[in-house]
């Protein structure tokens, strides 16, 4: 049986009675000074209250609010019925479903949590969902799994370290690296620090920056000058500041391990002199920790951006095939990934073949710039043609539901004429390989089918 | 002149995807209508490491009664004809939705939300602390009164 969490559970316990008014009291302080007034002046021969329907009625009000509250809300409210624990595992188990089929349902705050009940029924569907291509909260399943990881679990992590999402591979490195180093028995002996270097070398920033942070935590001197690299980053997705954004992830694990920063701020432009210089007197830290020795970092690593003048782009985020970025130039170059993108030289004349096209259908949205639902299925067409001020945003969004005909006629002409031009098959580059067979899919998943050949 | 000047910038037409519901307030009375605002990153309130019953970092409590610049994204989930949305680094739902990822802006006086796809410049008098809704959830730790919203 699949088990709905009702919309109205959230909001269906603003009833009469001391059940409902104790319910509210554990959640909110303010009113629980007011019940207890309230229960000063009742009559002696009131009712008794029935502590166990109050835990029950609070704690489906939590599930209900974590599952399809308020974005804001959702989290903190899965914080709150972790608290509760078993109490609140009885409650969750109906919802979970036997096979784990209702996590789905319960959205993606409540699956980040799951694992934190420390139930062992939980955890096992968890793994189960996880090992589903088409449950939705994967990343999710996997953060929740690796902050509680076990020693048992090792072959599974190191499986999800090769995992198709980059959410799901950092998660992957991140539990590997909390295990530690392979216990000599078993399967896995000598298989965790290989998978962890690899990790360095992954196209997904998330996935090289958790294996550095990993393998630094054991001791390694050479993984923070991944991190340290990063702390230069300027580089820009139109006018997502990647490289910011970068830039605080790594000083935060940095500042972890090392403390001081020598008045390193990652909201200056790491171009100033004082970051220079504060960037310096790091790397020495670091060189003196690793024998002078500066590591050789692969290319995707590294800090030095293209100056990438793009007159259109296609930004993809899916829950179920993860994140693409693209980016034409006018030189006839395609850019794929953010950072450190990888170039490919396109045929003479692409580029404006492709212009001509796109800004014929854009002229028949009017001023329509957005469709659908916030969620975590995002596809967003960046469009800055040759003298224009602003990039232009054209947003197809949903949850992890299908909603049919999202993405209007004009943006599907768009897809298909892009996913035309774009190179496909084998290629040593993860970015580059199949890329237009994963663009399709992830199309297909949150706008609709386009109709193209995969 | 020079203060004409100003007056005509300050009151320069807001984002044309906000429609408006009264007569606007003229912005060019705002007594924080003038000088530069401090620019604010949303990426450094969303790495702020704060939780309930914590206090802000000083730098940011600092902050509290400036004038601001925020340039980020309307949350996706904005509904239209709001006094206020929610505003974020990022344009998708993709991160995990930590309430310091977000700064609640209030709508320029008279001015309601319609959603706006790419990137805003919101510029506004900046207030910190944790506000709590009806169920004692945290609803925002950082907020601005706006001034001023423009397409990027």
């Amino acid at each position: 049986m699949r088990w709905t969490v009702p919309a109205t559970m959230a909001c269906c316990l603003v009833v009469a009675g001391p059940i409902a008014v104790k319910a509210d009291a554990a959640i909110h302080p303010l009113l629980a000074d007011q019940d207890d007034e309230t229960v000063d002046e009742q009559p002696e021969d009131a009712p008794e209250v029935d502590e166990a329907a109050v835990a029950r009625a609070r704690i489906e009000r939590l599930i209900g609010l974590a599952s399809t509250g308020r974005a804001v809300v959702r989290p903190q409210a899965a914080a709150r019925l972790v608290e509760f624990g078993t109490e609140a595992v009885e409650l969750l188990r109906g919802p979970v479903g036997e096979d784990g089929e209702g996590l789905a349902a319960l959205g993606p705050d409540l699956v980040e949590v799951l694992a934190d009940f420390g139930d062992a029924e939980l955890r096992k569907r968890l793994w189960w969902q996880l090992d589903e291509p088409d449950f939705p909260w994967r990343p999710q399943a996997a953060r929740s799994l690796a902050r509680s990881a076990a020693e048992v679990e090792r072959p599974r992590f190191l499986l999800l370290a090769t995992d198709r999402l980059g959410q799901v591979r950092a998660a992957a490195a991140e539990a590997l690296g909390a295990l530690g180093r392979d216990i000599q028995s078993g399967d896995a002996v000598g298989l965790t620090e290989p998978a962890l270097r690899t990790g360095l070398a992954d196209p997904d920033e998330r996935v090289r920056r958790a294996a550095a942070s990993a393998l630094f935590e054991w001791g390694d001197t050479a993984a923070p000058f991944w991190l340290l690299e990063e702390l230069k980053r300027d580089d820009t997705f139109f006018e997502l500041r990647t490289g910011e954004r970068a830039r605080f992830a790594a000083a935060r694990v940095l500042e972890a391990q090392l403390g001081r920063l020598e008045g390193y701020v990652p909201t200056s432009d790491p171009d100033q002199l004082e970051m220079r210089l504060a960037w310096r007197k790091l790397e020495e830290r670091l060189l003196a920790a690793n024998g002078g020795v500066r590591p050789e970092l692969p290319d995707v690593a590294q800090s030095r951006a293209q100056q990438i003048d793009a007159i259109f782009g296609l930004e993809l985020r899916s829950c179920r095939h993860g994140d693409i970025f693209l980016r034409w130039t006018a030189d006839d170059e395609l850019f794929v990934g953010t950072g450190r993108a990888v170039r490919v030289a396109l045929p003479e004349g692409t580029t404006s073949r492709l212009i001509a096209g796109v800004a014929d259908r854009l002229d028949r949205l009017g001023d329509e710039r957005f469709w659908g639902t916030s969620g975590c299925d995002a596809e967003q067409l960046h469009w800055r043609p040759p003298g224009a001020e602003r990039t232009a945003n054209y947003l197809v969004s949903k949850g992890a539901e299908p909603i049919p005909d999202l993405r209007p006629e004009a943006l599907t002409d768009v897809a298909r004429a892009i996913l035309a031009n774009l190179p496909d098959g084998a290629n040593d580059d993860p970015r580059l390989a199949n890329l237009r067979r994963r663009t399709t899919d992830a199309l297909a998943a949150i706008g609709g089918p386009t109709g193209s050949r995969r | 002149m020079l203060r004409t000047c100003a007056l005509i910038l300050a009151a320069a037409p807001l984002l044309a995807a906000f429609t408006t519901a009264a007569t606007p307030t003229s912005i060019a009375m705002s007594p924080f209508a003038f000088g530069e605002p401090t620019e604010v990153s949303l990426l450094e309130l969303a790495n702020v490491d704060w939780k309930k019953g914590k206090d802000l970092p000083k730098e940011i409590q600092d902050l509290k009664g400036e004038r601001v610049k925020l340039v980020g994204y309307m949350a996706l989930d904005t509904p239209e004809g709001e006094t206020s949305f929610r505003m974020s680094y990022e344009s998708c739902s993709c991160s995990t939705s930590k309430v310091t990822h977000f700064v609640k802006v209030k709508m320029p006086k008279g001015e309601v939300t319609s959603f706006e796809p790419g990137t805003i410049e919101v510029v506004g008098t900046f207030y910190t602390g944790a506000k709590y809704d009806e169920d004692g959830f945290v609803d925002s730790v950082f907020r601005v009164s706006a001034s001023s919203i423009k397409a990027k």
